[in-house]
Protein backbone atom coordinates (compact mmCIF):
# COMPACT_ATOMS: atom_id res chain seq x y z
CA UNK A 1 0.00 0.00 0.00
CA UNK A 2 1.46 3.60 -0.68
CA UNK A 3 2.15 5.91 1.49
CA UNK A 4 1.99 2.68 4.70
CA UNK A 5 5.64 3.73 6.15
CA UNK A 6 5.18 7.07 6.20
CA UNK A 7 2.06 6.33 7.92
CA UNK A 8 3.31 4.38 10.55
CA UNK A 9 6.33 6.66 11.05
CA UNK A 10 3.70 8.89 12.21
CA UNK A 11 2.66 6.70 14.58
CA UNK A 12 6.27 6.07 15.79
CA UNK A 13 6.74 9.50 16.46
CA UNK A 14 3.65 10.50 18.39
CA UNK A 15 3.98 6.98 20.24
CA UNK A 16 7.76 8.18 21.35
CA UNK A 17 6.56 11.64 22.17
CA UNK A 18 4.20 10.23 24.72
CA UNK A 19 6.31 7.42 25.79
CA UNK A 20 8.60 10.37 26.82
CA UNK A 21 6.50 12.31 28.44
CA UNK A 22 5.18 9.12 30.39
CA UNK A 23 9.10 8.79 31.11
CA UNK A 24 9.60 11.91 32.66
CA UNK A 25 6.35 12.40 34.73
CA UNK A 26 7.01 8.42 36.17
CA UNK A 27 10.94 9.46 37.08
CA UNK A 28 9.39 12.25 38.94
CA UNK A 29 11.70 14.57 36.41
CA UNK A 30 9.19 16.97 36.39
CA UNK A 31 6.57 18.60 38.89
CA UNK A 32 3.82 16.59 38.40
CA UNK A 33 1.71 19.87 39.30
CA UNK A 34 3.05 20.86 35.62
CA UNK A 35 2.90 17.68 33.50
CA UNK A 36 1.39 14.70 34.16
CA UNK A 37 1.21 11.57 32.37
CA UNK A 38 -0.63 10.44 29.26
CA UNK A 39 -1.58 7.22 31.17
CA UNK A 40 -3.25 9.48 34.35
CA UNK A 41 -4.30 11.46 31.38
CA UNK A 42 -6.37 8.71 29.69
CA UNK A 43 -7.73 7.12 33.37
CA UNK A 44 -9.11 10.30 34.30
CA UNK A 45 -10.44 10.91 30.60
CA UNK A 46 -12.15 7.54 31.02
CA UNK A 47 -13.52 8.10 34.25
CA UNK A 48 -14.80 11.16 33.17
CA UNK A 49 -16.52 9.67 29.71
CA UNK A 50 -18.42 6.93 32.09
CA UNK A 51 -19.56 9.60 34.46
CA UNK A 52 -20.81 11.16 31.48
CA UNK A 53 -19.54 14.44 31.92
CA UNK A 54 -17.33 14.24 28.78
CA UNK A 55 -19.99 13.48 26.65
CA UNK A 56 -22.41 16.24 27.65
CA UNK A 57 -20.01 18.59 27.56
CA UNK A 58 -18.78 17.66 24.01
CA UNK A 59 -22.30 17.48 23.36
CA UNK A 60 -22.48 20.83 24.13
CA UNK A 61 -19.64 22.08 22.17
CA UNK A 62 -20.79 20.60 19.38
CA UNK A 63 -24.72 21.83 19.28
CA UNK A 64 -23.38 25.07 19.81
CA UNK A 65 -21.17 25.02 16.79
CA UNK A 66 -24.28 23.21 15.32
CA UNK A 67 -26.05 26.41 15.65
CA UNK A 68 -23.12 29.08 14.89
CA UNK A 69 -23.02 26.60 11.46
CA UNK A 70 -26.49 26.67 10.33
CA UNK A 71 -27.13 30.66 10.87
CA UNK A 72 -23.73 31.18 9.07
CA UNK A 73 -24.63 29.07 6.22
CA UNK A 74 -27.61 30.82 5.72
CA UNK A 75 -26.80 34.03 5.67
CA UNK A 76 -23.12 32.97 4.20
CA UNK A 77 -24.75 30.86 0.96
CA UNK A 78 -27.35 33.73 0.63
CA UNK A 79 -24.57 37.11 0.65
CA UNK A 80 -22.54 34.83 -1.64
CA UNK A 81 -25.71 34.70 -4.44
CA UNK A 82 -26.27 38.46 -4.01
CA UNK A 83 -22.48 39.08 -4.37
CA UNK A 84 -22.58 37.71 -7.42
CA UNK A 85 -25.83 38.68 -8.94
CA UNK A 86 -24.72 41.80 -7.98
CA UNK A 87 -21.48 42.52 -9.69
CA UNK A 88 -20.64 45.94 -8.38
CA UNK A 89 -21.38 45.12 -4.64
CA UNK A 90 -19.76 41.82 -5.06
CA UNK A 91 -16.28 43.64 -5.56
CA UNK A 92 -16.94 45.98 -2.81
CA UNK A 93 -18.07 43.99 -0.34
CA UNK A 94 -14.96 41.18 -1.39
CA UNK A 95 -12.72 43.69 -0.21
CA UNK A 96 -14.56 44.46 2.90
CA UNK A 97 -15.21 41.00 4.15
CA UNK A 98 -11.49 40.39 3.55
CA UNK A 99 -10.44 42.60 5.56
CA UNK A 100 -12.74 42.01 7.87
CA UNK A 101 -12.00 38.03 7.95
CA UNK A 102 -7.97 39.34 8.44
CA UNK A 103 -8.91 41.58 11.57
CA UNK A 104 -8.75 39.76 15.03
CA UNK A 105 -12.22 39.20 15.10
CA UNK A 106 -12.23 36.92 18.36
CA UNK A 107 -11.05 40.05 20.53
CA UNK A 108 -14.62 41.49 19.67
CA UNK A 109 -16.04 38.96 22.34
CA UNK A 110 -16.46 41.22 25.17
CA UNK A 111 -18.87 43.34 23.14
CA UNK A 112 -20.78 40.29 22.61
CA UNK A 113 -20.52 39.56 25.70
CA UNK A 114 -22.01 43.28 27.03
CA UNK A 115 -24.78 43.34 24.77
CA UNK A 116 -26.11 39.62 24.62
CA UNK A 117 -25.53 38.58 27.88
CA UNK A 118 -23.15 36.12 29.53
CA UNK A 119 -24.54 32.71 27.74
CA UNK A 120 -24.50 30.59 24.57
CA UNK A 121 -25.79 33.14 22.47
CA UNK A 122 -23.24 35.29 23.00
CA UNK A 123 -20.48 32.44 21.99
CA UNK A 124 -22.67 31.86 18.97
CA UNK A 125 -22.81 35.34 18.30
CA UNK A 126 -19.34 35.24 17.88
CA UNK A 127 -18.00 32.19 16.32
CA UNK A 128 -20.98 33.09 13.94
CA UNK A 129 -18.88 35.53 11.96
CA UNK A 130 -15.31 33.95 11.63
CA UNK A 131 -17.60 31.20 9.78
CA UNK A 132 -19.82 33.09 7.65
CA UNK A 133 -17.12 35.29 5.73
CA UNK A 134 -15.26 32.58 3.81
CA UNK A 135 -18.40 31.16 3.37
CA UNK A 136 -20.02 34.13 1.89
CA UNK A 137 -16.87 35.13 0.05
CA UNK A 138 -16.09 31.52 -1.54
CA UNK A 139 -20.08 31.17 -2.50
CA UNK A 140 -19.67 34.58 -4.42
CA UNK A 141 -16.06 33.45 -6.01
CA UNK A 142 -17.26 29.85 -6.52
CA UNK A 143 -20.46 30.81 -9.19
CA UNK A 144 -17.99 33.97 -10.22
CA UNK A 145 -16.10 31.40 -11.87
CA UNK A 146 -18.13 29.37 -13.26
CA UNK A 147 -17.01 28.84 -17.34
CA UNK A 148 -18.61 31.55 -19.45
CA UNK A 149 -19.39 28.39 -21.61
CA UNK A 150 -21.13 26.26 -19.66
CA UNK A 151 -23.73 29.46 -19.50
CA UNK A 152 -23.82 29.26 -22.97
CA UNK A 153 -24.59 26.30 -23.41
CA UNK A 154 -27.12 26.11 -20.96
CA UNK A 155 -28.59 28.70 -22.16
CA UNK A 156 -28.57 27.09 -26.36
CA UNK A 157 -30.31 24.94 -24.84
CA UNK A 158 -33.26 27.19 -23.56
CA UNK A 159 -32.85 26.14 -20.07
CA UNK A 160 -34.86 28.96 -17.63
CA UNK A 161 -32.95 30.74 -14.76
CA UNK A 162 -33.61 28.41 -12.05
CA UNK A 163 -32.66 25.33 -14.16
CA UNK A 164 -29.13 26.95 -14.58
CA UNK A 165 -28.94 27.52 -11.44
CA UNK A 166 -29.43 23.85 -10.52
CA UNK A 167 -27.94 21.88 -13.26
CA UNK A 168 -25.39 24.09 -14.06
CA UNK A 169 -23.90 26.82 -12.05
CA UNK A 170 -24.40 25.14 -8.89
CA UNK A 171 -22.59 21.48 -9.90
CA UNK A 172 -19.99 23.67 -11.62
CA UNK A 173 -19.33 25.89 -8.29
CA UNK A 174 -19.54 22.78 -5.91
CA UNK A 175 -16.06 22.63 -4.53
CA UNK A 176 -15.78 25.94 -3.41
CA UNK A 177 -18.72 26.23 -1.83
CA UNK A 178 -17.83 23.59 -0.11
CA UNK A 179 -14.67 24.39 0.32
CA UNK A 180 -16.06 27.80 2.30
CA UNK A 181 -18.49 25.64 4.11
CA UNK A 182 -15.68 23.60 5.49
CA UNK A 183 -13.40 26.62 6.25
CA UNK A 184 -16.60 28.27 7.88
CA UNK A 185 -17.20 25.26 10.37
CA UNK A 186 -13.20 24.78 11.41
CA UNK A 187 -13.41 28.54 11.87
CA UNK A 188 -16.61 28.07 13.79
CA UNK A 189 -15.10 24.99 15.91
CA UNK A 190 -12.33 27.03 16.70
CA UNK A 191 -13.46 30.21 17.90
CA UNK A 192 -16.51 27.93 20.14
CA UNK A 193 -13.53 26.42 21.71
CA UNK A 194 -11.64 29.52 22.56
CA UNK A 195 -14.12 31.43 23.56
CA UNK A 196 -15.88 28.50 25.71
CA UNK A 197 -12.16 28.30 27.65
CA UNK A 198 -11.96 32.21 27.99
CA UNK A 199 -15.55 32.79 29.19
CA UNK A 200 -15.73 29.74 30.85
CA UNK A 201 -19.58 28.73 29.78
CA UNK A 202 -20.92 25.85 27.43
CA UNK A 203 -18.64 22.64 26.93
CA UNK A 204 -15.08 21.33 26.67
CA UNK A 205 -13.59 24.30 26.37
CA UNK A 206 -14.86 24.87 29.98
CA UNK A 207 -12.44 22.14 31.08
CA UNK A 208 -9.14 23.29 31.13
CA UNK A 209 -10.00 26.57 32.18
CA UNK A 210 -11.52 25.25 35.58
CA UNK A 211 -8.60 22.64 36.11
CA UNK A 212 -6.02 25.51 36.24
CA UNK A 213 -7.94 27.72 38.33
CA UNK A 214 -8.23 24.28 40.69
CA UNK A 215 -4.88 23.16 40.39
CA UNK A 216 -6.22 19.68 38.91
CA UNK A 217 -3.67 18.86 36.43
CA UNK A 218 -5.42 16.10 35.50
CA UNK A 219 -8.84 17.62 34.73
CA UNK A 220 -6.80 20.42 32.69
CA UNK A 221 -5.03 18.21 30.70
CA UNK A 222 -8.44 15.78 29.86
CA UNK A 223 -9.26 19.47 28.82
CA UNK A 224 -6.74 20.46 26.92
CA UNK A 225 -6.65 16.78 24.98
CA UNK A 226 -10.25 16.48 24.51
CA UNK A 227 -10.68 20.07 22.69
CA UNK A 228 -7.95 19.10 20.63
CA UNK A 229 -8.99 15.62 19.89
CA UNK A 230 -12.34 17.23 19.53
CA UNK A 231 -10.84 19.72 16.87
CA UNK A 232 -9.05 16.72 15.04
CA UNK A 233 -12.17 14.28 14.57
CA UNK A 234 -14.02 17.46 12.82
CA UNK A 235 -10.94 18.37 10.70
CA UNK A 236 -10.62 14.50 9.59
CA UNK A 237 -14.43 14.10 9.01
CA UNK A 238 -14.42 17.38 7.21
CA UNK A 239 -11.41 16.11 4.90
CA UNK A 240 -12.94 12.24 4.19
CA UNK A 241 -16.55 13.89 3.41
CA UNK A 242 -14.60 16.52 0.71
CA UNK A 243 -12.77 13.82 -0.84
CA UNK A 244 -16.08 11.46 -1.27
CA UNK A 245 -17.92 14.10 -2.61
CA UNK A 246 -15.21 15.40 -5.22
CA UNK A 247 -13.32 12.63 -5.96
CA UNK A 248 -14.04 12.23 -9.60
CA UNK B 1 -16.82 56.71 -12.29
CA UNK B 2 -14.46 54.20 -13.14
CA UNK B 3 -13.79 50.62 -11.94
CA UNK B 4 -12.31 51.76 -8.54
CA UNK B 5 -13.77 54.30 -7.65
CA UNK B 6 -17.49 53.15 -7.32
CA UNK B 7 -16.60 49.67 -5.12
CA UNK B 8 -14.93 52.11 -3.16
CA UNK B 9 -18.33 54.15 -2.43
CA UNK B 10 -20.27 51.83 -1.62
CA UNK B 11 -17.39 50.26 0.72
CA UNK B 12 -17.27 53.90 2.74
CA UNK B 13 -21.06 54.22 2.25
CA UNK B 14 -21.63 51.04 4.22
CA UNK B 15 -19.37 51.55 7.26
CA UNK B 16 -21.18 55.26 7.18
CA UNK B 17 -24.48 53.40 7.34
CA UNK B 18 -23.41 51.07 10.21
CA UNK B 19 -22.06 53.82 12.04
CA UNK B 20 -25.64 55.11 11.70
CA UNK B 21 -27.22 52.14 12.38
CA UNK B 22 -25.24 52.16 16.05
CA UNK B 23 -26.02 55.89 16.17
CA UNK B 24 -29.74 55.25 15.78
CA UNK B 25 -29.97 52.36 18.56
CA UNK B 26 -28.18 54.49 21.00
CA UNK B 27 -30.59 57.11 20.74
CA UNK B 28 -33.43 54.84 20.34
CA UNK B 29 -32.42 53.49 23.69
CA UNK B 30 -33.74 49.68 22.58
CA UNK B 31 -30.68 48.73 24.07
CA UNK B 32 -29.70 49.77 27.77
CA UNK B 33 -28.03 53.05 27.49
CA UNK B 34 -24.87 51.96 29.15
CA UNK B 35 -23.85 48.72 26.94
CA UNK B 36 -24.02 50.87 23.79
CA UNK B 37 -21.82 53.79 24.01
CA UNK B 38 -22.43 56.62 21.33
CA UNK B 39 -19.43 56.90 18.76
CA UNK B 40 -19.02 60.19 19.50
CA UNK B 41 -17.99 58.86 23.63
CA UNK B 42 -16.17 55.72 22.28
CA UNK B 43 -13.69 58.59 20.32
CA UNK B 44 -13.77 60.63 23.53
CA UNK B 45 -12.33 57.53 25.59
CA UNK B 46 -9.71 57.01 23.04
CA UNK B 47 -8.65 60.08 22.09
CA UNK B 48 -8.17 60.28 26.41
CA UNK B 49 -5.98 56.97 26.37
CA UNK B 50 -3.71 58.11 24.06
CA UNK B 51 -3.52 61.75 24.75
CA UNK B 52 -2.90 60.70 28.81
CA UNK B 53 -0.29 58.71 27.92
CA UNK B 54 -2.53 55.87 29.44
CA UNK B 55 -2.53 53.06 26.95
CA UNK B 56 1.26 52.97 25.80
CA UNK B 57 2.89 50.97 28.49
CA UNK B 58 0.48 48.62 27.63
CA UNK B 59 0.99 48.70 24.31
CA UNK B 60 4.56 48.35 24.92
CA UNK B 61 4.35 44.91 27.05
CA UNK B 62 1.80 43.42 24.13
CA UNK B 63 4.45 44.53 21.30
CA UNK B 64 7.13 43.30 23.18
CA UNK B 65 5.42 39.48 23.85
CA UNK B 66 4.58 39.38 20.49
CA UNK B 67 7.41 40.22 18.93
CA UNK B 68 9.47 37.67 21.15
CA UNK B 69 6.86 35.09 20.73
CA UNK B 70 6.98 35.72 16.43
CA UNK B 71 10.60 35.64 15.99
CA UNK B 72 10.96 32.48 18.25
CA UNK B 73 8.07 31.26 16.04
CA UNK B 74 10.22 32.40 12.88
CA UNK B 75 13.17 30.73 13.25
CA UNK B 76 11.29 27.30 14.03
CA UNK B 77 8.87 27.61 11.68
CA UNK B 78 10.97 28.74 8.50
CA UNK B 79 13.87 25.70 9.67
CA UNK B 80 10.94 23.06 10.10
CA UNK B 81 9.15 24.27 7.41
CA UNK B 82 12.58 24.42 4.50
CA UNK B 83 13.45 20.95 6.27
CA UNK B 84 9.83 19.43 5.43
CA UNK B 85 9.80 21.01 2.05
CA UNK B 86 12.78 19.84 0.40
CA UNK B 87 12.83 16.15 1.77
CA UNK B 88 9.37 14.75 0.30
CA UNK B 89 9.47 11.59 2.41
CA UNK B 90 9.38 14.21 6.00
CA UNK B 91 6.79 15.69 4.42
CA UNK B 92 4.57 12.86 3.93
CA UNK B 93 5.07 12.22 7.50
CA UNK B 94 4.59 15.17 9.25
CA UNK B 95 2.55 17.47 7.34
CA UNK B 96 -0.86 15.52 8.01
CA UNK B 97 0.40 16.16 11.60
CA UNK B 98 1.16 19.73 11.39
CA UNK B 99 -1.78 20.62 9.32
CA UNK B 100 -4.42 18.99 12.10
CA UNK B 101 -2.86 20.59 14.55
CA UNK B 102 -2.49 23.88 13.06
CA UNK B 103 -6.83 23.98 12.91
CA UNK B 104 -6.93 23.47 16.68
CA UNK B 105 -7.53 26.34 18.86
CA UNK B 106 -3.80 27.66 20.27
CA UNK B 107 -5.77 29.10 23.54
CA UNK B 108 -6.54 25.67 24.83
CA UNK B 109 -2.92 25.24 25.49
CA UNK B 110 -2.54 28.72 27.90
CA UNK B 111 -3.13 27.12 31.21
CA UNK B 112 -0.27 24.40 30.16
CA UNK B 113 1.77 28.15 29.72
CA UNK B 114 0.40 29.66 32.59
CA UNK B 115 1.38 26.64 34.87
CA UNK B 116 4.89 26.24 33.53
CA UNK B 117 6.11 29.78 32.77
CA UNK B 118 4.02 31.91 35.27
CA UNK B 119 1.11 34.45 34.86
CA UNK B 120 3.64 37.04 33.54
CA UNK B 121 5.37 37.96 29.98
CA UNK B 122 6.80 34.44 29.19
CA UNK B 123 3.35 32.53 29.14
CA UNK B 124 1.97 35.00 27.07
CA UNK B 125 5.40 35.11 24.58
CA UNK B 126 4.24 31.21 23.80
CA UNK B 127 1.02 31.90 23.47
CA UNK B 128 2.20 34.12 20.47
CA UNK B 129 4.53 31.66 19.48
CA UNK B 130 2.02 28.82 19.13
CA UNK B 131 -0.43 30.98 17.24
CA UNK B 132 2.20 32.13 14.58
CA UNK B 133 4.22 28.57 14.57
CA UNK B 134 1.68 27.46 11.64
CA UNK B 135 0.75 29.86 9.32
CA UNK B 136 4.50 30.34 9.07
CA UNK B 137 5.76 26.53 8.96
CA UNK B 138 2.79 25.93 6.20
CA UNK B 139 3.93 28.61 4.10
CA UNK B 140 7.77 27.72 4.34
CA UNK B 141 7.23 24.20 3.76
CA UNK B 142 4.87 24.59 0.19
CA UNK B 143 7.39 27.27 -0.81
CA UNK B 144 10.53 25.10 -0.12
CA UNK B 145 8.64 22.01 -1.88
CA UNK B 146 8.08 24.41 -4.83
CA UNK B 147 11.45 25.38 -5.54
CA UNK B 148 12.45 24.64 -9.35
CA UNK B 149 14.30 21.24 -8.98
CA UNK B 150 16.38 22.42 -12.19
CA UNK B 151 17.54 25.91 -10.25
CA UNK B 152 19.00 23.57 -7.51
CA UNK B 153 20.47 21.02 -10.58
CA UNK B 154 22.36 24.18 -11.88
CA UNK B 155 23.85 25.48 -8.77
CA UNK B 156 25.42 22.02 -8.30
CA UNK B 157 26.68 21.45 -11.99
CA UNK B 158 28.24 25.10 -11.68
CA UNK B 159 29.68 24.06 -8.35
CA UNK B 160 27.99 26.06 -6.17
CA UNK B 161 28.58 25.54 -2.39
CA UNK B 162 25.90 24.91 0.11
CA UNK B 163 25.93 28.07 1.13
CA UNK B 164 25.96 29.75 -2.28
CA UNK B 165 22.72 27.15 -2.93
CA UNK B 166 21.33 28.38 0.18
CA UNK B 167 21.78 32.21 -0.43
CA UNK B 168 21.48 32.36 -4.32
CA UNK B 169 18.39 29.41 -4.86
CA UNK B 170 16.49 28.60 -2.00
CA UNK B 171 16.49 32.22 0.01
CA UNK B 172 15.22 34.24 -3.07
CA UNK B 173 12.75 31.12 -4.44
CA UNK B 174 11.15 31.21 -0.85
CA UNK B 175 11.22 34.58 -0.18
CA UNK B 176 7.87 36.06 -1.14
CA UNK B 177 5.89 33.11 0.17
CA UNK B 178 8.15 32.58 3.43
CA UNK B 179 6.98 36.47 3.84
CA UNK B 180 3.54 35.81 3.41
CA UNK B 181 3.50 33.08 6.02
CA UNK B 182 5.28 35.56 8.44
CA UNK B 183 2.74 38.32 8.18
CA UNK B 184 -0.05 35.79 9.17
CA UNK B 185 1.76 34.34 11.77
CA UNK B 186 2.53 38.08 12.92
CA UNK B 187 -1.27 39.08 12.89
CA UNK B 188 -1.60 35.34 14.70
CA UNK B 189 1.25 36.10 17.01
CA UNK B 190 -0.66 39.38 18.39
CA UNK B 191 -3.81 37.40 18.94
CA UNK B 192 -2.52 35.25 21.04
CA UNK B 193 -0.40 37.48 23.65
CA UNK B 194 -3.95 39.39 23.65
CA UNK B 195 -5.93 36.49 23.97
CA UNK B 196 -3.78 35.13 26.85
CA UNK B 197 -3.90 38.27 28.12
CA UNK B 198 -7.53 38.60 28.43
CA UNK B 199 -7.76 35.50 30.26
CA UNK B 200 -4.50 35.89 33.00
CA UNK B 201 -2.33 39.14 32.97
CA UNK B 202 -1.48 42.22 35.22
CA UNK B 203 -0.25 44.51 31.92
CA UNK B 204 -1.20 44.53 28.19
CA UNK B 205 -3.81 45.37 25.47
CA UNK B 206 -6.18 42.33 26.55
CA UNK B 207 -5.56 43.22 30.24
CA UNK B 208 -6.97 47.14 29.71
CA UNK B 209 -10.03 45.53 27.41
CA UNK B 210 -10.90 42.92 30.21
CA UNK B 211 -10.43 45.58 33.13
CA UNK B 212 -12.55 48.19 31.94
CA UNK B 213 -15.09 44.96 31.01
CA UNK B 214 -14.92 43.80 34.77
CA UNK B 215 -15.10 47.58 35.76
CA UNK B 216 -18.20 48.30 33.22
CA UNK B 217 -16.82 51.29 32.17
CA UNK B 218 -17.81 50.29 28.79
CA UNK B 219 -16.54 53.53 26.51
CA UNK B 220 -13.45 52.18 27.22
CA UNK B 221 -13.35 48.84 26.72
CA UNK B 222 -14.79 50.19 23.28
CA UNK B 223 -12.48 52.15 22.72
CA UNK B 224 -9.63 49.89 24.02
CA UNK B 225 -10.60 47.44 21.40
CA UNK B 226 -11.12 49.81 19.12
CA UNK B 227 -7.45 50.76 19.26
CA UNK B 228 -6.04 47.20 19.24
CA UNK B 229 -7.97 46.66 16.08
CA UNK B 230 -6.10 49.81 14.75
CA UNK B 231 -2.99 48.98 16.03
CA UNK B 232 -3.70 45.26 13.87
CA UNK B 233 -3.97 47.13 10.70
CA UNK B 234 -0.76 49.18 11.21
CA UNK B 235 1.08 46.09 11.67
CA UNK B 236 -0.67 43.94 8.72
CA UNK B 237 -0.07 46.99 6.54
CA UNK B 238 3.48 47.46 7.22
CA UNK B 239 4.30 44.12 6.60
CA UNK B 240 1.99 44.16 3.00
CA UNK B 241 4.61 47.32 2.17
CA UNK B 242 7.47 45.41 3.23
CA UNK B 243 6.85 42.44 1.01
CA UNK B 244 6.22 44.57 -1.85
CA UNK B 245 10.09 45.86 -1.09
CA UNK B 246 11.15 41.96 -0.93
CA UNK B 247 9.44 41.54 -4.69
CA UNK B 248 12.67 43.10 -6.10
CA UNK B 249 14.61 40.40 -4.47
CA UNK B 250 12.78 37.42 -5.21
CA UNK B 251 12.22 35.22 -8.30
Amino acid sequence: MKGLPEKILRWIFIATVLTTIEVLVRFNLVDRIFLTSPSLIAAAAWQSLFAGDLISLSLKTVSAVGMAFVIAAGIGLSAGYVLWRYPLFGRAYDELLGALFASPLILLYPISLVILGRGINAIIAMAFLPGMIPIALNTHQGLRDVNPTYLKAGRGMRLTERQIMRHVLLPAASPLIFGGLKLGLTYILISVIALEFLVEIGGIGTLASKGYFWFNTEELYVGVAGAIFLSIIFVYLLGKAESRLFSS
Amino acid sequence: MNRVTKPFLIQAGTVLLCMMIWEAIVESRLLFEGIVPSIFEIMKAAWLQISTGFIFPHLLVTMYEAFVGFALAACLGIAIGIALGVEPFLRRVFEPLILYFAATPKIILYPIFLMMLGAKFESKMAMAGVSAFFPIVINATVAAAGIDRIFIKVAKSVGASSFQTFTRVYLPSTLLPVFTGMRLGMGAAFVGAILGELKVSNAGLGFIIIQAFNHFRIPEMYASILLTFFLAASVNFAMTLMSARLRRFAY
